[in-house]
């Protein structure tokens, strides 16, 4: 077994504290719902608590639906299938899948919408409007509204790669950032203090990071450490203005549980270490790991079936590790995010994909929300 | 031809040089100078608009547009009025749809004068209705404050820039756009479908 890879399992059993406490409310439970699964939780950067999720019905039509916290109640909204509403009626982008969602500012968000065998890019802020001019299909978009820019990874002729776009209509200074024939780039994660870029990238011989800085015409390798190339890399999210990476990744073929169960990771200084072992990842692609609004505590789900895959939390900085009791059962995946409340302080708020509805009869992925904390008429 | 279709008249210069939709015989319901076949070119722009393409929908009711007997088609109005929407010509659908309400009142047709108005409420809850003060000279500047603008919302701004406004259900003036994040004088605001907005220095603001 490789050395630092043991020393990373070593160093994985943080000290346990004390619970964390939370009152949820159960938000997918409404009539516009039925029949229909939540997935792929995303926090908006806005004032008030707000948030995009997928749901998804058994044609695997795929639909947005925007949750909106104001004052102690929640408002829903869902991402139309066309401009028109006369069009939508008569059934245009019926059978769409709109998914990847990612918030431009608080009030507007791009995301990824396949019908009929096309992948566009879309930008939603009242009515769905296409970005046009773009020569591939798209997979996945990532924002860095304060300079402007917009990553995306698209299919074209020259192969899945990822593009830096900004400028009039996004289309006027479009930056082809890898040319890769034989790789996929996903999982891309920008931290908007530095505008610098992180994303996974997958090959036949492994999974590895890549980085690309702010004024960099070409990506460049990403960070690594000894031990890291074992592993193969889920997803990654960029603590925010450091240079500290979390990623979800496979635990390595020849070790307890190899090659199916997943761990957390923390790559920093050079070095990677385990956050959390048995991290639970829901199917399909993996989530970016949970990181708080300090970026200090990472959210995951448990690995535990027997205990309802319970969700914790881990302080990277110091390896502590919480439970958090939410009152939700068979825990699928979470997203966290911080909101000031009236005298400024930041709450934390997290949102729970879990199997049932509150009564339990419900065997459906359900949307839980809300704060780690007090929060006036939640 | 009425004066709500002169400002086709380039399009119609271009079908004719495009040969693009046929005219059609005199047999017609086309009325007085009109030589097209109201129906079948009605037809055929739904047809269009059924297969997702507006635009060409559009070359069909604006050919029609010159004839008399259009004018007074509750069925031409209806396309009309879906085709511009689809265009996001919103004031001209909403146009086509008072229209169609006025000659269904006027024509005494209780069951399509309801099927009017509730289409015109819809068509309020879809939309942004920007209000304002007929007799107010100046108005707050408004621009499109989103990531992605489009044509339509150009022209939709355009309308307000130059005043061209309608009049709402219950009387009020104003301009129809789409939902999304707009800049009033230097606050941006996110305007969400069903919401009214008043444009004036008098009071800017948001009215429910």
């Amino acid at each position: 077994m490789n050395l630092a890879l043991l020393a990373a399992l070593l160093l994985s059993h943080p000290a346990q504290a004390a619970e964390v406490q939370a009152q949820l409310r159960v938000v997918s439970d409404v009539p516009e719902m039925v029949g229909k699964q939540v997935q792929s939780p995303v926090w908006a950067p806005s004032t008030a608590p707000r948030l995009v999720h997928e749901m998804t019905d058994r044609d695997k039509t795929t639909l947005l639906r925007i949750v909106r916290v104001e004052g102690g109640e929640t408002k829903a909204t869902s991402v139309p299938g066309a401009r028109s509403g006369r069009l939508e009626s008569l059934g245009a982008g019926a059978e769409r899948a709109d998914t990847g969602a990612a918030w431009w500012d608080e009030g507007s968000l791009f995301f990824v919408r396949a019908v009929g065998g096309k992948s566009s890019l879309h930008y939603f802020d009242g009515v769905p409007r296409e970005v046009t001019g773009l020569p591939g299909r798209v997979l996945e978009v990532a924002t860095d509204s304060g300079r402007g820019h917009l990553f995306v990874t698209m299919e074209d002729e020259g192969g899945l790669d990822l593009h830096r776009m900004s400028g009039q209509g996004f289309i006027e200074e479009r930056r082809r950032l890898t040319r890769s024939q034989h790789e996929v780039e996903n999982s891309l994660s920008v931290d908007r203090r530095s505008g610098e870029i992180t994303y996974v990238r997958t090959s036949q011989e492994g999974t590895r990071l890549g980085h690309a800085e702010l004024e960099d015409v070409s990506a460049q390798e990403g960070p690594t450490a000894p031990g890291l190339s074992n592993y193969e890399l889920l997803s990654v999210a960029s603590v925010q203005g450091e240079s500290a990476k979390v990623m979800y990744a496979r635990v390595p073929a020849g070790m307890p549980d190899g090659g199916s169960s997943h761990v957390l990771l923390q790559l920093v200084d050079g070095k990677v270490s385990v956050l959390a072992p048995g991290a639970f990842l829901p199917p399909g692609l993996a989530p970016s790991p949970a990181l708080g609004p300090e970026g200090t505590w990472v959210y995951y789900v448990l690995a535990d079936a027997a205990g309802g895959n319970p969700i914790r939390r881990v302080n990277r900085r110091t390896g502590v590790s919480e439970a958090l009791d939410l009152g939700t059962r068979f825990n699928q995946e979470i997203s966290v995010s911080g909101y000031a409340d009236a005298s400024g302080k930041m709450v934390p708020w997290i949102a729970v994909v879990a199997v049932g509805d509150a009564e339990g009869d419900d065997v459906r992925n359900h949307l839980y929300m809300g704060p780690l904390g007090a929060w006036p008429g939640w | 031809m009425r004066p709500e279709a002169s400002r086709f008249v380039p399009l119609l210069v271009l079908m004719l040089l495009v040969g693009c939709p046929k005219s059609g015989g005199t047999g017609g319901s086309g009325g007085g100078d009109c030589f097209r076949d109201l129906g079948g070119d009605l037809a055929t722009a739904r047809k269009r608009l059924e297969k997702g393409k507006p635009q060409e929908a559009r070359l069909y009711v604006e050919a029609l547009s010159g004839c008399d007997a259009a004018w007074e088609s509750q069925d031409y109005l209806d396309v009309a009025g879906r085709v511009s929407e689809e265009l996001g010509d919103l004031n001209g659908s909403w146009r086509a749809a008072k229209a169609a309400l006025q000659l269904a009142v006027h024509d005494g047709d209780g069951e399509a004068a309801t099927k009017w108005e509730a289409q015109l409420r819809i068509f309020s809850e879809r939309y942004v209705w920007l209000e304002v003060f007929e007799d107010e000279r100046e108005r707050p500047p408004i621009r499109y404050a989103g990531a992605v603008v489009d044509d339509a919302t150009l022209r939709q701004l355009e309308d307000v820039a130059q005043g061209r406004i309608l009049r709402s259900s219950s009387g009020g003036a104003g301009f129809w756009i789409f939902p999304g994040r707009y800049k009033v004088g230097s606050i941006v605001h996110t305007l969400e479908a069903g919401q009214t907005f008043r444009l004036s220095y008098r009071k800017e603001g948001v009215t429910p």
